[in-house]
């Protein structure tokens, strides 16, 4: 009798580590998977290789509270100024650099522009990665912190491109919202399962899809030990590593971007949202943005505007500059 | 007959995939616990926090800045030589945790009153280069070095130049004096390096200084062995650092940040590899590591290797006190570069 529990509790125990095994393997052959780079998107590096940044301000740094020195570049409002600042967070692999021609037009429209480096791109930290999810909103806040030191009251609007529109929505719902008082998303990438995402980014982007899944799975269980993996990399020209981040680990890829569903952003954000995006966006469907955010957020598109034309081209960044000078009563 | 046989024979291959999947499991909860374990910061050391502010920084020169091969940016400090110039050049390298910004900027600042250009660099994952404590990969370090020579290369094109590391950057610069881009320097120069845990010199935890996560490192090591490397950026070694210095100061390294920034496992090794001439030099009162044995650490190395111990100076004394950077000064502007 007690021979007979004795053995099947050890055979229980045996197929409880069996199991384990399994599942060990099954996640390593996941995550082994390996990570493919796309051929480069020529119509993302011309598009952006067009602007002229021969004035282009210097960086300037802060830290963050980690120690780290963040990057940014500072672009004064000219006159008259319209009383307003805004924040432009670049996209996907690109930096402050990125987003010269826009925040040079919303300084000349009068707006009091910052346009920071995000972490694990341009100037700021090691390029691809960061050290937890959520450290860019940390950063972003400490950020906020380091702008009210010489301008303490003015109204603040929080601007992205790309994912860094995926990732303005996700502060946009989260608990720094009310940093800002308004957030405007560029051609904002949404999610794989956004109605406006085309597959892959139109070729732009490239997941290690076994990875993440695996990584995810980890994540759920509250295991983070391998999210320095890379899980996605960039359809970025060869030789382009001075400006470009070419991969994001995993970590950085679901911190940059909306949150899993951008209709939780969308459904916490309680300050005024808008989109606006190129109707010949060749990244995105913009035509579909309307569905993606229905009646909660105003979306404009502006015609013969490809995805990059939405921070250089002049008609697309005077309308954007335009916009967020008058505080949003224009849309 | 045959049904039986292959019957028999698929049990048998069925026990052996079930055992082995046993054994993965056990193997993966055991690897689990270990890396579960926590890090544990140690309290502050007073004798480190102590030697800070006893030096002049109005001197600090401002931070340069280039791009090394991945893009990241990283920061260094250059120190022009003034008087009689050595016709030599060095690179320092800081400490654990520490940056071009501590007490090191004695020494720097004396090498270059001495006559040697010298240039100081923040060590990605400290002060201002990359995110604070973690890099890449194990080898970042020396990839970024020999891209900090090439800059250093571009102003100082061909004046010798000697590699000076302080405690892990010592450690460190012992192991780029074995490696393959050993040849990038003319003699590297060891203030109080850590030679790891197994050297005569250790003292536990590095005087209280330093405090390892043991079974993570272990887990960690183990999985690199086997040539998986997914778990690197994790935090292992955490140092006795005040509160609130996070803007100075890196208060933890990632295993490839540890593994990386100091000599290999066996400094022995890095010894034997070295070709070019090395020098160490340690304050006799040094807290962290065991001074009077760093002869016996190296005595069996070829060529032999110079040790100099210089009384009354601790382990912060050696980049700051003005009597060891003086001396250490001196060395590096007229010691011979042939071995």
């Amino acid at each position: 009798m007690v021979g007979a529990i004795v053995w099947g509790s050890f055979r229980v125990i045996l197929w409880g580590f069996a199991a384990m095994g399994l599942v060990t393997l099954l996640l390593a052959v996941l995550i082994a998977t390996p990570i493919k780079r796309p051929p480069e998107l020529t119509s993302v590096s011309k598009t952006a290789g067009a602007v002229d940044r021969s004035d282009m301000p210097d960086l300037e740094r802060f830290h963050a509270r980690d120690g780290t020195e963040l990057a940014y570049r500072r672009y004064p409002a000219g006159s008259p100024p319209s009383g307003q600042i805004a924040v432009v967070v670049h996209g996907s692999s690109g930096s402050s650099i990125a987003v010269h021609a826009l925040a040079k037009a919303l300084a000349a429209r009068g707006v009091d522009t910052y346009a920071p480096d995000i972490r694990g791109h341009g100037a700021s930290g090691t390029r691809g990665d960061i050290a937890y999810i959520g450290q860019l909103e940390d950063d972003l806040a400490d950020f906020v912190g380091e702008i009210r030191k010489t301008a303490p009251v003015a109204p603040l609007t929080l601007i992205g491109h790309s994912s860094g529109g995926g990732f303005a929505l996700r502060v946009a719902g989260s608990p720094i919202q009310n940093l800002f008082v308004r957030t405007v998303l560029l051609a904002p990438y949404l999610g794989y399962d956004a109605p406006s995402s085309r597959e892959d980014a139109g070729g732009w982007a490239s997941p290690d899809i076994p990875r993440f899944l695996g990584l995810s799975l980890l994540h759920r269980l509250g295991i983070v030990c391998c999210e320095s993996l890379p899980t996605i990399a960039f359809a970025v020209a060869a030789n382009s590593s001075a400006i470009l981040a070419s991969t994001y680990s995993y970590r950085l890829m679901r911190n940059f971007g909306s949150s899993a569903s951008y209709r939780d952003d969308l459904a916490a954000a309680g300050k005024p949202v808008s989109v606006f995006a190129g109707a010949a966006d060749e990244l995105m469907f913009p035509d579909k943005y309307r569905d993606a955010v229905g009646a909660r957020a105003p979306v404009r598109l502006i015609e013969g505007v490809n995805h990059m034309g939405m921070i250089s081209d002049p008609a697309a960044i005077s309308v954007i500059a335009e916009d967020v000078a008058k505080a949003g009563s224009g849309s | 007959m045959m049904r039986t046989g292959s019957s028999k024979a698929l049990s048998v291959l069925f026990g052996a995939v079930k055992w082995g999947l046993c054994g993965v499991g056990v193997a993966s909860l055991t690897l689990a616990a270990m890396i579960a374990t926590p890090l544990v910061a140690p309290p502050e050391l007073r004798s480190i926090s102590a030697a800070r502010g006893t030096v002049d920084m109005s001197t600090l020169p401002a931070v340069e800045r280039f791009s090394a091969r991945d893009g990241t940016v990283l920061g260094y400090r250059h120190y022009a030589a003034v008087g009689p110039s050595s016709g030599r050049a060095a690179i320092v390298i800081h400490g654990s945790s520490g940056s071009t910004a501590n007490n090191i900027h004695a020494l720097s600042w004396a090498l270059a009153q001495r006559g040697v250009e010298s240039y100081a660099l923040d060590i990605r994952g400290h002060g201002v280069s990359g995110s604070r404590g973690d890099i890449g990969y194990v080898g970042q370090l020396e990839d970024d070095l020999a891209d900090f020579v090439a800059v250093v290369r571009q102003t100082t094109p061909t004046a010798p130049l000697t590699l000076i590391g302080h405690s892990a950057g010592g450690g460190f610069a012992l192991r780029v004096a074995g490696s393959n881009i050993q040849n990038l320097f003319a003699r590297t120069v060891l203030l109080a390096p850590y030679l790891g845990p197994f050297a005569p010199t250790n003292r536990p935890n590095s005087g209280g200084w330093a405090s390892p996560d043991m079974p993570r490192i272990l887990a960690l090591v183990m999985l690199r062995r086997i040539g998986i490397d997914c778990c690197e950026g994790l935090p292992v070694l955490a140092f006795a650092v005040p509160p609130n210095s996070g803007k100075a100061l890196v208060p933890a390294y990632s295993e490839r940040l540890r593994s990386n920034f100091g000599t290999h496992l066996d400094y022995r090794t890095d010894l034997a590899a070295a070709t070019k001439p090395l020098t160490i030099i340690a304050g006799a009162d040094d807290e962290l590591m065991v001074a009077d044995k760093y002869a016996e650490a190296v005595s069996a190395a070829t060529p032999a290797i110079k040790v100099k111990l210089i009384e009354g100076v601790n382990h912060m004394g050696i980049v700051g006190s003005p009597a060891a950077v003086s001396i250490i000064a001196d060395d590096v502007a007229t010691s011979g570069l042939n071995s």
